[in-house]
């Protein structure tokens, strides 16, 4: 029971730091607010004419899309051309329950998503259909946040909180989305709740093996202004036990080397309205983590340490110039420091990357619309591991998205993109994708009772540029590498059925078939040294099934989902040298993959429970070795106090309830059964 | 596969393990036990901590025990990166590189029986012949990337309690060790010197000046060393040296490579008169008496190791291919014809035999 006369004392720490900070933002707005500004007067802006066509919620395992409030300005969003795709969107229950962790922990314990995950606070690299991790883009306000060095995110430094929105859509989509949306893209939004008045939480954790957090969220509108802080702060010892076969029989060990000497990110919006439909935005997002590299359990300890920082700003501004035309632009400046340390030394990358975005976007007839739009990015390292001079590289793109909805229950999308890369151009990457509501369908828009269903499909080109170790790592950096391509096709039905009043079943299933071409692979050559060779051709193919059920009877409330998906991904044709043999499944891709969850609200408690069942992985390109099957389960129990002004929320979690023994990877054994308890104070 | 590959270290990854492919880390072939067995070292994928030994039986090498280690001690995991293994009468001394330790196993059904500890980095042991209940292994300081590796050293292991009982100074990333004319002669891979150890003192004497670092030494029946000092890669080629006889050996001839950028891994067959290392994508042999090196390889295959059954003097080649898979024995008659070839484990840089 330590953690929770540690809980209380934080939380009250938490308290007392957040309302300090939220006067003061409160202050500065005030004084922003206090000027002489009109307020708005803006209409609400008509949507252009192809989203108004009935379009089911973009998402199977939502309970409940997320909708701007209030909100004037419309913008047309990028998922609205990804039609014949499908998405995994957090919903409100996920976020909440998720707040100060790991978008890896998040979206390992309530979706199907697989990750190569290390251990607790350690690199979780996603693996979507079967790809590599640097074949899923992480977009933030549509702009790609993997690390340019690697070209891929590590979701384990990526806490949850910092964007409102976290969606997955599995599937290439580079004519959308740009480079590295070959396996799936993620897209994380921040959306500014425009409610006038002021509305925020604070929350504190503690939890087993030394776990300590605590998050503060405000959120300020009024007028033509709207602001939203939030931060977070974590550590954790993660000094768990495991127990590891030796030679004299089993022996219980203590995990060193693992800790989370912090974790915090700073999330800052602002967005004023101007004039008639224009509204620009400020955002900054900084993510700062500090851990030990925990090695191999069988190796001996280390004081390996990395530090990752990222410092993203965005400023954006976009106008609704009629309700058929708007269009945006977009500047951004990231900084990605990677210091990773041992024995005293640092081998220290800093990255930095300035790109701008320009888009336009009109109504075509009464039944489609057309987005124009270009980006460059400017990429300068400065990386020990390239040498002593920082290296640049230009990219830049154009792409051209339409969406035509010739009749209602018929959409189309068609998109277009064209890269520009250091060694070349890239191959052109179209994308087409096409829903159709069946029978009934057509009549749903008008009559939510009755049963639709809805087939869809999609076929799309897609690249990966090279990234910027592939390029330029000495020695062994290969300048004339390729871009990875893929060319994939999908096609899936989705059933709708209403089970009587407050009950629903959305039921979904998908087929996908990829081919990714030029697949890299770093291979050795007769000196030792290891360059990036295009080598392979990897197909990935399988099935994607989820259900997702609703019922609300009175103060009950249940939203269930469930989601089985079935990968094979293998190589399918190789190069003189490269070893890898054919048909084998990946290292590290389950072929099976499922989880369930079930979240129960009755009247002011909440039960929530999950779990995931994860196939056999084998650790070697042959296939000889493997990481066994393994399930794992957690569970949330909640109770909201009603305080005047104010919510009080207690949160007690178990993850690994059933305290199994089971590895992500190969020499770190996963955390045994852990407690956490969470207190929140949410005031309107 | 000295360090880590995989993205665990991200980009500061590709550094280390760039840094340490050498070919030259193999395992010094011993004669010994009834010579039915071949044991294979693989190192394993140094992420995952899971090197082992394949215990091979030499009259059907489809006779094998992939993890003898794991087989005969309850499936326990031999440590990581497993470097070499040296025998001592009928126990194996198994240096495991990233576990700090070596495993002590009885020979052959490789039953663990002690476990020295605490040591940083070992890589190679050599029994002492003026004390044989002496052990020296050759230890690496500093590191691992991006902290320096500094000056090594050797350890003295009583090969009776598995203690450590004294360590000795060596230069930058000591690796094998020759015994001869009561010296041991230790080549470090990054200082360009052997240094010199008294046998029977066990004491450090002085060392002997190299045009590049050696990684490997031999001596052959005239008790003489020999030295291969490696390439720096960037400009100079390898160089073979031959030195004299003595308690102060001098270069009495050297044999240059023709191009930059490889040559290592210098073995010597059981009769002390042919030569044999790995240059470019081939692995050459070449007589003692030779004046010149030879031109064609024996084998044109790129070995990760390569050692020579002292009992029947097959040629033994292990292959790790690209690392992550695992890799295969190749075995050849004495004139370089393939005989037969097993599967063993990820990365097996070296074959012991007893």
């Amino acid at each position: 029971m330590l953690f929770f006369s540690k809980l209380f004392v934080i939380s009250k720490l938490f308290v007392n730091k957040c309302c300090l900070l939220g006067s003061l933002l409160a202050c500065t707005l005030g004084l922003l607010l206090a000027a002489p500004v009109a307020r708005a007067q803006v209409a609400p802006a008509a949507r252009p004419s192809a989203t108004s066509a009935p379009r089911p919620p973009a998402d199977t395992l939502t309970t409940r899309p997320h909708r701007l409030a209030e909100a004037r300005i419309s913008t047309v969003r990028p998922t609205q051309f990804a039609v014949g795709s499908r998405q995994l969107v957090l919903d409100s229950t996920d976020l909440a329950l998720g707040r100060g962790a790991s978008l890896a922990q998040v979206l390992q314990a309530r979706t199907p998503l697989y990750f190569k995950d290390y251990g607790p606070g350690q690199l979780a690299s996603i693996s979507i259909r079967g790809t590599a991790a640097r074949h899923t883009a992480v977009l933030w306000q549509g702009l790609n946040i993997n690390i340019p060095s690697l070209g891929e995110a590590d979701f384990a430094i990526l806490p949850v909180g910092g964007p409102t929105s976290v969606a997955v859509q599995p599937g290439p989509a580079a004519a959308l989305y740009g480079s590295g949306a070959i396996g799936g893209t993620v897209l994380l939004d921040n959306t500014l709740d425009w409610r006038p008045g002021a509305r925020g939480s604070v929350q504190a954790d503690a939890g087993s093996f030394g776990l300590l957090g605590g998050s503060g969220t405000l959120s300020v509108a009024g007028g033509r202004v709207a602001a939203r802080t939030a931060a977070s702060y974590r550590t954790a010892q993660n000094d768990y036990p495991y127990t590891v076969q030796e030679a004299a029989g089993p022996v219980r060990r203590l995990l060193t080397n693992a800790v989370l000497h912090h974790q915090w990110s700073l999330t800052q919006d602002l967005a004023l309205r101007l004039g008639q439909g224009g509204e620009l935005t400020a955002t900054a997002w900084l993510t700062d983590t500090d851990r030990d590299i925990q090695p191999s359990i069988y190796a001996a300890p280390t004081q390996t340490r990395e530090l990752d920082k990222s410092r993203r700003l965005l400023l954006a501004y976009r106008h609704l110039a009629s309700a058929r035309r708007q269009w945006a632009v977009r500047a951004a400046w990231f900084e990605d420091v990677l210091d990773y340390q041992d024995g005293g030394a640092t081998s220290r990358s800093l990255m930095r990357t300035t790109q701008a975005q320009a888009e336009h976007t009109s109504a075509l007839g009464q039944r489609g619309s057309l987005r124009l739009g270009a980006e460059a990015q400017h990429y300068a390292a400065q990386i020990d591991g390239y040498g002593p001079a920082p290296i640049t590289e230009n990219r830049a793109a154009a792409f051209a998205l339409l969406r035509f909805d010739p009749r209602p229950g018929l959409r189309l999308s068609g998109n277009l993109r064209q890269a520009l890369l250091p060694g070349g151009a890239a191959p052109l990457t179209p994308t087409l994708g096409a829903e159709w509501d069946l029978g009934a369908g057509r009549r749903a828009a008008a009559d939510s009772a009755s049963a639709r269903l809805t087939l869809r499909g999609s076929a799309s080109r897609s690249y990966r540029a090279p990234t910027l170790n592939e390029r330029y790592w000495q020695p062994g950096g290969n300048p004339n590498l390729r871009p990875e391509t893929g060319l994939g096709y999908e096609g899936g039905l989705r059933y709708t059925y209403p089970l009587g009043p407050g009950a629903s079943l959305v039921a979904e299933a998908t087929a996908f078939h990829q081919l990714v071409n030029d697949w890299v692979q770093w291979t050795p050559d007769d000196r030792g040294i290891w360059s990036p060779l295009n080598l392979r051709q990897v197909r990935s193919q399988g099935l994607e099934a989820t259900a997702a059920y609703r019922l609300r009877r009175g103060p009950y409330r249940l939203l269930a989902r469930a989601a089985y998906s079935l990968t094979s991904t293998t190589k399918t044709q190789g190069a003189p040298g490269d070893y890898d043999p054919l048909g084998v499944q990946l290292m590290y891709v389950p072929r099976h993959q499922g989880s369930l969850v079930a979240d129960q609200y009755w009247g002011r408690w909440l039960l929530s429970a999950q779990a995931t069942a994860t196939g056999r992985r084998y650790t070697d390109a042959s296939g000889t070795a493997n990481l066994p099957a393994y399930a794992v389960a957690g569970a949330t129990l909640g109770y909201t106090w009603r305080l005047p002004g104010c919510d009080l929320t207690g949160l007690l979690r178990a993850t690994n309830l059933l305290n199994q023994a089971y590895f992500g990877y190969p020499g770190r054994p996963a955390a045994p059964r852990a407690w956490q308890a969470s207190l929140r104070l949410d005031w309107r | 596969m000295q360090k880590l590959f995989r993205p665990l270290l991200l980009g500061a990854a590709f550094a280390s393990f760039l840094a340490s492919c050498s070919k030259d880390d193999n395992t010094t072939p011993t004669a010994a036990g009834t010579g039915q067995y071949a044991f294979v070292i693989n190192e394993g994928n140094f992420s995952n901590g899971t090197g082992s030994v394949s215990r091979v039986n030499k009259s059907n090498v489809k006779d094998i025990a992939i993890d003898a280690f794991g087989s005969a001690n309850g499936g326990a995991v031999l440590g990581s990166v497993v470097e070499s293994m040296t025998v001592v009468d009928t126990k194996g001394y198994v240096v495991v590189n990233n576990s700090n330790k070596i495993e002590v196993v009885s020979l052959p059904d490789f039953k663990s029986t002690a476990t020295i500890a605490g040591l940083n980095q070992p890589r190679f042991l050599t029994r002492s012949v003026a004390n044989t209940n002496r052990g020296y292994v050759t230890e690496w300081l500093g590191g691992p990337y991006p902290a320096p590796y500094t000056a090594g050293r050797i350890s003295l292991i009583d090969l009776s309690s598995n203690k450590v009982t004294g360590t000795v100074p060596v230069g930058i990333n000591p690796e094998r060790m020759a015994l001869t004319g009561g010296n041991l002669y230790v080549a470090n891979s990054s200082s360009s010197f052997l240094t010199v150890i008294s046998d029977a003192s066990g004491a450090a004497t002085g060392t002997i000046a190299l045009p590049t670092p050696a990684s490997s030494l031999v001596v052959d029946k005239n008790n003489t060393l020999w030295v291969l000092c490696g390439s720096d890669y960037a400009s100079q080629p390898a160089k073979l040296l031959h030195f004299s006889s003595g308690a102060t050996p001098a270069v009495q001839q050297t044999f240059t490579f023709a191009t930059v950028g490889s040559g290592g891994g210098l073995r010597i067959g059981p009769d002390g008169q042919q030569l044999y290392y790995s240059y470019r994508n081939g692995e050459y042999r070449m007589a003692i008496t030779d004046t010149s090196l030879p031109t064609t390889p024996l084998i044109r295959r790129n070995f990760y190791g390569f050692d020579i059954d002292p009992s029947t003097g097959l040629l033994y080649g292990t292959d790790a291919l690209n690392y992550s898979n695992p890799g295969w024995l190749i075995r050849y008659q004495p004139n370089g014809t393939k005989l037969d070839s097993v599967t063993v484990q990820v990365s097996p840089n070296g074959v012991v035999f007893y």
